[in-house]
């Protein structure tokens, strides 16, 4: 069964097509990774999915209900698709627990009690329940983002995107995020990943996208990465990445 | 250097009274405009979603545009004939208390400029945590009443509480009208002894004295709050 399904999707930025006739379908419970260069539109594809961008033309079927129709709940829609930014985007003025119980308490009317109950179970699931009372300017960049991707779960999401959850991180706290998403994929959770770690893009997803142009060139095998590829585009990429 | 003393000997009631008068209209003033300044940012920053339906996209964009409009014409027009617009051709014939009035003016005058000190404060917080509360659901006015608000107002308290400043110094136009803050006072005491100069240095050096004095310890309560130096002087207008 599809969870989302994506069809000829096309987006603009003025005269910019960054997007250009997206076909996409995830099953639930399925990982999805994303690659590519930057500027490939990867990004903005997974901005488009939760409404942060509008696309110009195309469908999103989630829920079966089209996304780009206007008479879709966006805010209803947004509690059950999480996203886990590149640069975090924790709440500053809120310390760790209140940043996973805020959305849940104002947009279900959840008790206190009951939303905390469940954010201890996600924060203690990302190894950051020690630090539930701290503020989360005082956390480090792994940390913060160990608290979104729990605050993202709070919401018991049916769809989890990750835009480039890594990429703002030093090497260490990589693996420490990495290790937290690859939990949830053993779970069963459905989400659609950009990212440039390629092994670890392998080691977790079901299938890899490459996308070049605005364009999703290439559906790969993870067991097939590192083979050769009919785009050249696709070689070329991994090519570089072999020779770091 | 004997009228001075003589004048603060045989009225300092008035000038204690017109003091009091002017910092009741400043404090209670600002505040309120705070509260409006709030309300007029939200109103003014208030976008078309393409989900809305067409009611809801047409008085999104009806509200942005009063909020628009009435900051830049409170912002391009002075407080006195605001004050005297208001007073003259509205409240005077309510017989409404002249400290009443006084307090709307300064608060519906510095809420056009709170707005945009929020608006700042908001522009430097960047986009970011806002798409992390849409992203899990939340209005935009859960949003900003509960996570921007709270760090804009934080990160602008110096630029506020300047306002504050501002309005105890500037509430003195209000005499024009009929309000008997310090300035109104000092004038009469000014009339009545004949010692016109001497009056309206006492005037200066207690506005001074007030203005200086509350300038120290608002950079003192925001430095140790915020632990970062910040000279409030820097954004006296």
């Amino acid at each position: 069964m599809n969870i989302i399904e994506v069809k000829n999707l096309n987006k603009s930025f003025g005269s910019n097509l960054v997007l250009k006739d997206i076909n996409l379908s995830v099953e639930k419970g399925e990982v999805i990774a994303l690659i590519g260069s930057s500027g490939s539109g990867k990004s903005t594809l997974l901005r488009c999915l939760n409404l942060l961008e509008k696309a110009d033309h195309g469908s999103i079927i989630y829920h079966k209900k089209n996304l780009l129709s206007n008479k879709i709940n966006i805010e209803k829609m947004r509690q059950s698709m999480g996203m886990v930014f590149q640069s975090f985007n924790l709440f500053e003025n809120l310390n760790v627990i209140d940043n996973c119980t805020i959305a849940c308490r104002l947009t279900k009317n959840e008790k206190k009690d009951k939303a905390e109950k469940r954010a201890i179970k996600y924060l203690k699931q990302v190894n950051m329940l020690d630090y539930a009372k701290a503020s989360s300017t005082t956390l480090s960049g792994g940390q913060k983002q160990r608290v979104a991707i729990a605050r993202a779960l709070c919401m018991n999401p049916d769809l989890l995107l990750f835009d480039e959850p890594t990429s703002a991180l030093d090497p260490e706290s990589v693996q420490d995020v990495l290790d937290v998403i690859k939990d949830l994929a053993e779970q069963g959770m459905s989400m659609i990943i950009v990212t440039h770690e390629i092994l670890f893009a392998k080691d977790v997803a079901d299938r890899i996208l490459f996308m070049a142009d605005g364009v999703i060139v290439e559906d790969i095998k993870p067991e097939n990465i590192f083979k050769e590829h009919s785009d050249d585009r696709v070689n070329t990429f991994l090519k570089r990445y072999n020779s770091f | 250097m004997n009228n001075i003393v003589y004048l603060l000997q045989n009225y300092y009631p008035l000038f204690i009274e017109g003091l009091y008068v002017t910092l009741l209209v400043a404090i209670i003033g600002t505040f309120g405009g705070i509260i409006l300044g709030l309300g007029l940012y939200f109103l003014r920053a208030l976008k078309v979603h393409f989900t809305d339906k067409s009611i809801k996209r047409l008085s999104k964009k009806f509200f942005s545009f009063l909020a628009t409009a009435y900051i830049d014409i409170i912002r391009g027009t002075p407080m006195i004939v605001q004050g005297a617009l208001f007073w003259y051709g509205f409240a005077a014939h309510l017989n409404m208390n002249i400290l009443v009035a006084a307090t709307i003016i300064i608060a519906f005058n510095t809420a056009a400029y709170i707005a945009e000190i929020i608006r700042s404060g908001v522009i430097a917080l960047g986009i970011g945590q806002i798409e992390a509360g849409q992203s899990l659901g939340m209005s935009r006015f859960q949003i900003m009443l509960r996570i921007i608000f709270p760090q804009a107002i934080k990160n602008s308290l110096p630029s506020l509480l300047n306002e504050l400043i501002v309005n105890i110094k500037d509430s003195s136009v209000l005499s024009i009208i009929g309000l008997t803050d310090l300035f109104y006072n000092a004038r009469g005491a000014a009339s009545e002894s004949l010692l016109v100069n001497q009056a309206y240095v006492i005037v200066a050096v207690i506005y001074f004295i007030i203005t200086f004095s509350l300038s120290k310890i608002i950079s003192y309560v925001v430095e140790k709050k915020t632990n970062n130096k910040y000279d409030i002087k820097s954004t006296s207008v």
